[in-house]
């Protein structure tokens, strides 16, 4: 009876295995017939050790194998294996999944410890939309950041995580403001006025997105980073979902891309362990501006006054005065961290369980940030149908914050403008008010600026085995976030003191239902997945303000004399999909899949309410073909191909109605109003990408290197655009579905493996994604530029251009200050030098699009320690840094000029920055021109990172720890920029998401330098 | 095993699809009404002509920003502000591309919409509340409101009528509310704009109330005196004194309007007040960018500090004008300038509550006295109507003696004007329409003459763009 149930347990596990993963499956199949084939064999030598990656721990199931023979076992929980072999054994074969096949002399010694490196090895399951595939067998174009490629880094927010590690993807630090959202793009963006980001789906659970606070802190528009609330340290795994194959099962949001994460869980049958990371570090910034002092810029005015016959300022009372802002609101950042988790199994039952607090305090005065996280993890098999399991994070993040960038409240910002002579403190001590330019140091000691977020995000789901190979999961989950911001303002800076408060809640709740059916048999292996989901969620704000208060003390707005607001609103939308995937696979070589998504959005209107979208892809396993069977080169060929549709909703809840709004933008001697918000478009419907991919896939020499290269051509119509109005029409935009546009481009992912010995490996990585966006087409309406191309503009200096980018730069070109006259030129539009600024003569200047993007990594290891290191880059773009026509303005005697302004032209011949300051030409020297536009080509050291993992001989026989490792880490350690480059840094996106603005920064806070020391310990 | 897998397929299609719901997915909006509930009855029509004042209040029409630039570009004050589009204005260095200009542009067309479709559409409610005689009034506020924008946006984009007798380009005309359909209208003559606006008042005139049950509406919403004062106006810029001289004798034989016996009537709706944008601490303090207020009051209490005196205005006030005691007082100003002048008419900078004062029963007696002496040279009865001004301000009274022609006497009209009106937004107009220059002093004499290019703003960059049909402005 117990061999029957034995046997009847082994085939229920295999066939489940089956489902999960073959690779697994053969494992264990492999080791059967090795237990067997042990029992069998003549025991004459007896061999033990432990087998572990490089960082020490353990691989459990690694498998050993003497060469050229079936004699082998696997390695148990705690890595250790013994094997019998027999005395004319010469060699032992380490193989595990994802590391480098390792072979090892048996010598004299019958004791081994070994440790495996990682590998290019294309094996084991990548995770996919609504499922994991086997990545030797996907047809879809994704890229995987594992959680080894991000280990240590003491980031708040996971989007980091991607910057250079992915080809195809990029990501934009758009400030070094803590908290500060990114710009992601996959494959270009695939909208215009649409949202741009991509949709982040937390372990199943899309995540909300919605702008949750006052434009502060963060640059205005970009909003406060979605993912702030998500663990680093909990992510096991990120996955970008590229190409119309992988991203149509997402259907009405996957044009942008989808960036799944997954979060670890806890392995069945795994030896309960403990891990418990802390860290410390500071940062500082990378950059600062040189602004002038007392006697420069006092100098500097007079003598523009006089030059230009303006009546001269007296400044005799203040020339003694001097106050350097720009270092007075910088101070050294600091970040302390501590993560412990704890994961482990047993027969039935997985779980995770993370903790995590974090508290950082950033290089700017007044910008703080505490966060801790929990999380849960846990799956339950109840019995041989059901399995049970939950993924649940919570989290709060409280911050103090500082105003918006463009803005005189923001520290740098205003300690830039404020004029050298001014001082913060009366001769009493005492703060004073110094005017609109405002006195960041006193509003930072005395003003309330904070924001708290709670947020929930989890699933629980149970899955049933209804027949051998068909599954039904039902899933269920939600993303409950709610922010609290309370700003009061003292009375040194609004007379009698302001005060909000603003509570915003966005709560999303869904359920997923996928049947999911495998069969194998033979040559033939099936896939099908079919799916309905339903995910609604409502937003909600509460918006209150008053202003006069009996004193400083009363911190809350129910002291307030005025209630100067009171504001609610509420808004909702719902999404209803159905979606399926076939998956077909013959012979292990040839590949073809089908993914389809109808989704129902209550965005659009009752006409066009419903989408389609689908994708099919093909792949063939070349190197399974009979004639590569007699090659050496190549151990792994696959060449993947895919075209599919996938769409964007993003353009907010009503967009396509006539609306009229009330409250107080509209209310007239204390009586309610309304006032037309929002044109009618009734036949608004969906945005569309479609996309065709060619891959080609490769591992070779002996599985030291990976190549992987994709083709791509993304075309997306009936683009959501916020076609511009004619202002006299009342409106300034509406949306429509208008024109085309093209992203065409190539991804390069490579890996080798350059030594790997059992003391030393060596490894590099490059990534890099070529982009080339072209506008096809717009509406007939669109505007004309004068060489008669239509556009559509996004700021006053780019526009989107048919013919051209949709981020390209038109303006005026600055020639410098001629060396003759002393005069600034700039080049009319026939590119002869003129003295007159004109609008009339901008032409176009360079995109704001990078030609391409990418990083390289690097990670080596020595005995015990190990070195990593990441580089990102970014070439052939242009950005314009929009402060500097403020701290490069002549004319203005209002606020602090940079250094730069005294270069000035004095005499015939002088090759000089500024013009002659008698020039009329000076007046006009810093309107928008080339002169604030610049390369924004750079390399930067993202991340340099030394650890040293304890030997086991140190830490002894102890029973406590069994692993310890500390390490240092450097940010941003040095970046290669532009020649002549001015501005704090270029990497910038003062707009944030939005597509049709990128590459321009107004004060930018620039990147944190950041170093820490961290020490790990597995208990 | 095939069938049962077929049928547990099967069975969850059907369920997937019959789960599918339409009720789920049709959600309505919850802050907004749609345009027709907008004019589905006489309380929401009259909602959105209150939208329109709204409107109105806001800083890009009558909530500062135009006005400090016509006192700022002309000599009453000096700008030492930081705000680069605005200091461009102050040195006469404003290109097309600026953002102020741009956006005062779009909100005097949005307004201007809003009215338009209240006047296309109230005729078609249909609902036993809204009398024939109330339409009429709605109907006849929205003309007014569309008249005074117009009139705004001429004086700021067109060159004055004294310039070529409206012969040079105003701004497009837009007198039908947009419903999807897009136009590129070119721009209108400014002789074609005063027409419409003329033509708007005259018709709003007999449907106009001649005052509201409520006091505060008598004073911020149009009534037959603002329409009357705006005519009176209108024909004051235009040279044309009899009918401006008549238009504002109908606003002084009301017994609504009379001078306020001193100066403390600033925001506090009196007898002085003829039309005037009433604003509360609701109604300015979210949208961030001030009022009145934060650009005349210090950063000591809560403003810029951007708008001192000039030392010309102080010297034309002289020191015991009470309208310089009483209503400035001495601060530092934005650059750090300590003891310079700055004007207490709007005090309220920390809430920007400060009404804006449109027209004044004072502006409608110098309107009348200055025709009557362009008419009838040094007369009585323009004396009378300067002389209580000028006592109010703590000054001597004129007689004829004082002068010796007619146009002494208007320049003297004029004189008093100034120092009467100042921070109130008429100076720059005050000067071209008259044929004179901006500034008499400093760098700028050139820039700033009668006719220079750069005394009027640019018609904003991303217009022209959009529209071909738009004519750029001279020097532009």
């Amino acid at each position: 009876l117990s061999f029957y149930f034995f046997k009847f347990t082994l085939i229920c596990f295999t066939k489940y295995l089956i489902t999960k993963s073959a690779n697994m499956k053969k494992l264990l199949l492999l080791s059967f017939f090795l237990m067997l084939g042990s029992l069998a064999a003549i025991a004459q030598r007896s061999l033990t050790g432990n087998v572990t990656d490089e960082k020490g721990e353990p691989l459990i199931g690694a498998n050993v194998v003497v060469k050229g023979t079936t004699t082998g076992t696997l390695t148990d929980v705690d890595g250790n294996f013994r094997l019998t072999v027999s005395e004319d054994a010469k060699t032992l074969v380490f193989t595990y999944t994802g590391f480098t096949t390792q072979e090892v002399e048996i010598g004299a010694s019958n004791v081994f410890s070994v440790s495996l490196a990682e590998g290019v090895l294309l094996e084991g399951a990548v995770v996919v939309g609504y499922a994991e595939q086997e990545k030797r067998f996907t047809t879809q174009a994704v890229s995987t950041i594992g959680s080894e490629k991000f280990r240590d880094w003491p980031v708040m927010s996971p989007q980091q995580l991607l910057q250079g590690q992915a080809a195809g993807v990029q990501m934009v630090n758009s400030s070094g403001l803590l908290g500060a959202n990114s710009v992601i793009r996959i494959r270009g963006a695939a909208s215009l006025s649409a949202g741009g980001n991509p949709l982040f789906v937390v372990d199943g659970v899309p995540l909300n997105d919605n702008n949750m606070s006052q434009t502060q802190g963060a640059p205005a528009g970009s909003g406060l980073n979605p993912l702030m609330n998500i663990n680093p340290n909990d992510i096991e795994s990120m996955t970008v979902l590229k190409d119309a194959a992988a991203v149509s099962i997402y259907g009405s949001r996957g044009a942008n891309g989808v960036i799944l994460i997954t979060t670890k869980k806890g392995k069945k049958g795994e030896k309960t362990s403990i891990n418990l990371d802390m860290f410390t570090g500071f940062s500082d910034p990378t950059n600062l501006e040189q602004m002038m002092n007392t006697e420069q810029f006092t100098d500097f005015v007079n003598g523009y006054q006089s030059a230009q016959g303006l009546p001269v300022t007296d400044y005799s009372s203040v020339r003694g005065d001097y106050f350097d802002w720009p270092t007075n609101v910088v101070r050294t950042g600091r970040q302390n961290s501590a993560n412990l988790s704890i994961r482990g199994g047993s027969e039935k039952t997985s779980f995770f369980v993370a903790g995590n607090f974090m508290r950082e305090s950033g290089f700017t005065i007044g910008n703080e940030a505490d966060s801790y996280n929990g999380r849960f993890n846990f799956e339950h098999e109840a019995n041989r149908f059901v399995t049970v399991g939950a993924n649940v994070n919570v989290s709060s993040v409280d911050m103090n914050r500082i105003g918006v960038e463009n803005n005189t409240a923001a520290p740098l910002t205003s300690s830039y403008l404020q004029l050298p002579f001014v001082l913060p403190r009366d001769a009493n001590g005492a703060f004073v008010n110094t005017g609109f330019i405002q006195n960041v140091i006193a509003r930072e000691a005395l003003n309330i600026n904070r924001y708290n977020t709670r947020r929930f995000v989890g699933n629980v789901y149970a899955t049933f085995n209804l027949a051998p190979g068909l599954t039904f999961r039902t899933d269920w989950g939600a993303d409950q976030f709610g922010t609290s911001e309370k700003s009061r303002t003292v009375d040194l800076f609004t007379p009698g003191g302001s005060a909000y408060r603003d509570l915003r809640t966005d709560n999303k709740w869904l359920s997923t239902n996928t049947l999911n059916y495998t069969i194998e048999k033979g040559d033939h292996a099936f896939n099908a997945l079919a799916g309905y989901a339903y995910e609604t969620a409502r937003f909600e704000q509460v918006f209150i303000a008053g202003a006069g208060f009996a004193s400083d003390g009363l911190p809350n707005i129910s002291s307030a004399a005025t209630p100067t607001s009171t504001d609610e609103t509420g808004t909702e939308w719902s999404l209803e999909s159905q979606f399926i995937r076939l998956n077909y696979r013959l012979k292990n070589k040839y590949l073809i899949e089908v993914n389809g998504r109808r989704d129902g959005s209550s965005r659009f209107g009752a006409d066009n309410r419903y989408g389609l979208f689908g994708a099919a892809s093909l792949g063939w396993i070349i190197s399974e073909e009979a004639f590569m069977k007699n090659q050496n080169f190549f151990n792994f060929l696959k060449f993947t191909a895919s075209v599919g549709t996938a769409g964007n909703d993003r353009i907010g809840n009503f967009t396509s109605l006539a609306l009229y709004g009330g409250g107080v933008d509209a209310d007239y001697l204390g009586q309610a109003g309304l006032r037309p918000t929002q044109v009618p478009f009734p036949a608004l419907r969906w945005e569309e990408s479609r996309q065709i991919d060619l891959g080609l896939s490769m591992i070779f020499l002996n599985n030291r290197m990976s190549l992987d290269v994709n083709l791509y051509d993304k075309f997306t119509y009936n683009m959501l655009l916020s076609n511009p109005l004619p202002f006299t029409t009342g409106f300034a935009s509406r949306q429509e579905n208008v024109g085309e546009m093209s992203n065409r481009g190539i991804d390069i992912d490579f890996n080798v493996n350059l030594i790997n010995k059992s003391d030393m490996s060596w490894s590099v990585g490059f990534n890099a994604g070529f982009l080339r966006n072209e506008l096809l087409n717009l509406p007939e309406s669109a505007a004309l530029d004068p060489f008669e191309n239509p556009f559509i503009p996004g700021s006053a200096a780019q526009r989107a251009v048919v013919g051209r980018t949709i981020n390209e730069f038109f303006m005026v070109r600055a020639n410098g200050v001629n060396p003759q006259t002393g005069d600034f030129e700039w080049l009319d539009v026939d590119g002869n030098p003129t003295t007159t600024y004109s609008a009339n003569d901008r032409v176009y200047v360079g995109s704001a699009i990078p030609k391409f993007v990418g990083g390289v990594n690097t990670n080596f290891t020595y005995k015990n320690f190990d070195v990593n290191a990441l580089f990102n880059f970014t070439y052939g773009n242009m950005v314009l840094i929009d402060g500097l026509r403020f701290t490069e303005n002549i004319l203005s005697p209002g606020f602090n000029k940079s250094t730069a302004l005294l270069d000035q032209w004095t005499e015939v011949g002088d090759e000089a920055f500024v013009p002659n300051l008698a020039s009329p030409t000076a007046r006009f020297f810093n309107q928008p021109s080339t002169l604030q536009l610049q390369d924004g080509s750079f390399i930067r050291l993202r991340n340099l990172n030394i650890g040293y993992t304890v030997p086991q001989k140190i830490l002894g026989n102890q029973e406590v720890i069994r692993s310890a490792r500390i390490y240092a880490m450097g940010q941003n350690l040095f970046l290669i920029k532009a020649k002549d480059f001015r501005g704090p840094d270029p990497e910038v996106s003062a707009n944030g998401t939005n597509n049709l603005v990128q590459g321009e920064s107004f004060f930018a806070l620039p990147q944190a330098r950041v170093f820490t020391v961290g020490v790990n310990f597995g208990f | 095993m095939k069938n049962k897998i077929l049928n547990i397929l099967a069975l969850f299609a059907v369920l997937a699809f019959f789960s599918s719901c339409e009720d789920r997915l049709a959600l309505e909006p919850e802050q907004s009404l749609s345009e027709d509930a907008a004019f589905a009855n006489a309380a929401a029509a009259e909602s959105v002509l209150l939208g329109v004042y709204s409107q109105a209040q806001l800083i890009e029409i009558f909530g500062s920003q135009p006005q400090i630039v016509e006192d700022y570009m002309s000599d009453n004050t000096n700008f030492v502000g930081s705000f680069p589009t605005l200091q461009e204005l102050n040195n006469f260095s404003a290109v097309a591309p600026n953002v102020s200009i741009q956006s005062w542009w779009q909100v005097h067309y949005r307004a201007i919409n809003a009215a338009n479709t209240l006047i296309e559409r109230v005729p078609g409610i249909d609902d036993p509340a809204l009398t024939a005689e109330r339409a009429a009034r709605i109907i006849a506020e929205a003309k007014f409101l569309r008249a005074i924008l117009y009139f705004h946006m001429v004086n700021l984009w067109g060159q004055p009528y004294a310039f070529d007798n409206g012969a040079s380009l105003g701004v497009p005309l837009v007198t039908e509310g947009f419903t999807g359909e897009i136009t590129l209208p070119a721009r209108s003559t400014v002789a074609e704009v005063h027409a419409q606006i003329r033509q708007d008042l005259v018709e709003a005139l007999p449907d106009l109330p001649a005052s509201y049950a409520n006091g505060a509406q008598t004073r911020g919403r149009a009534t037959q005196g603002a329409a009357n004062g705006y005519l009176g106006r209108l024909h004051l810029y235009r040279g044309e004194y009899a009918e401006a001289a008549q238009f504002s004798a109908e606003v002084l034989n009301s017994p609504l309007y009379a001078l306020a016996p001193d100066l403390s009537f600033y925001n506090q709706l009196t007898s002085e007040d003829v039309f005037t944008i009433v604003n509360s601490a609701i109604d300015n303090p979210r949208t961030g960018a001030g009022g009145w207020a934060s650009y005349h009051r210090p950063a000591s209490q809560g403003g810029r500090g951007d708008c001192p005196f000039t030392q010309d205005l102080v010297d034309a006030m002289g020191p015991d004008d009470l309208r310089l005691t009483q209503l400035s007082d001495l601060v530092t100003d934005a650059a750090g300038n300590a003891g310079v002048r700055m004007t207490t008419k709007f005090p309220d900078a920390a809430t920007n509550a400060d009404n804006a004062p449109l027209m004044r029963v004072a502006e409608v007696m110098l309107n009348r006295a200055e025709a009557l002496a362009e008419l009838n040279g040094v007369n009585q009865e323009s004396l009378d109507l300067v002389n209580p001004i000028r006592e109010r301000a703590g000054l001597s009274v004129w007689t004829t003696a004082d002068f010796t022609s007619g146009a002494e006497f208007v320049e003297a009209i004029l004189e008093e004007r100034r120092k009467e009106l100042c921070f109130e937004g008429h100076r720059r107009c005050d000067l071209l329409r008259r044929g004179k220059g901006l500034r008499s002093e400093g760098p700028f004499v050139e820039a700033a003459a009668f006719g220079a290019p750069r005394t009027i703003l640019p018609i904003p960059q991303r217009e022209i763009d959009i529209n071909p049909n738009l004519v750029q402005n001279a020097g532009y």
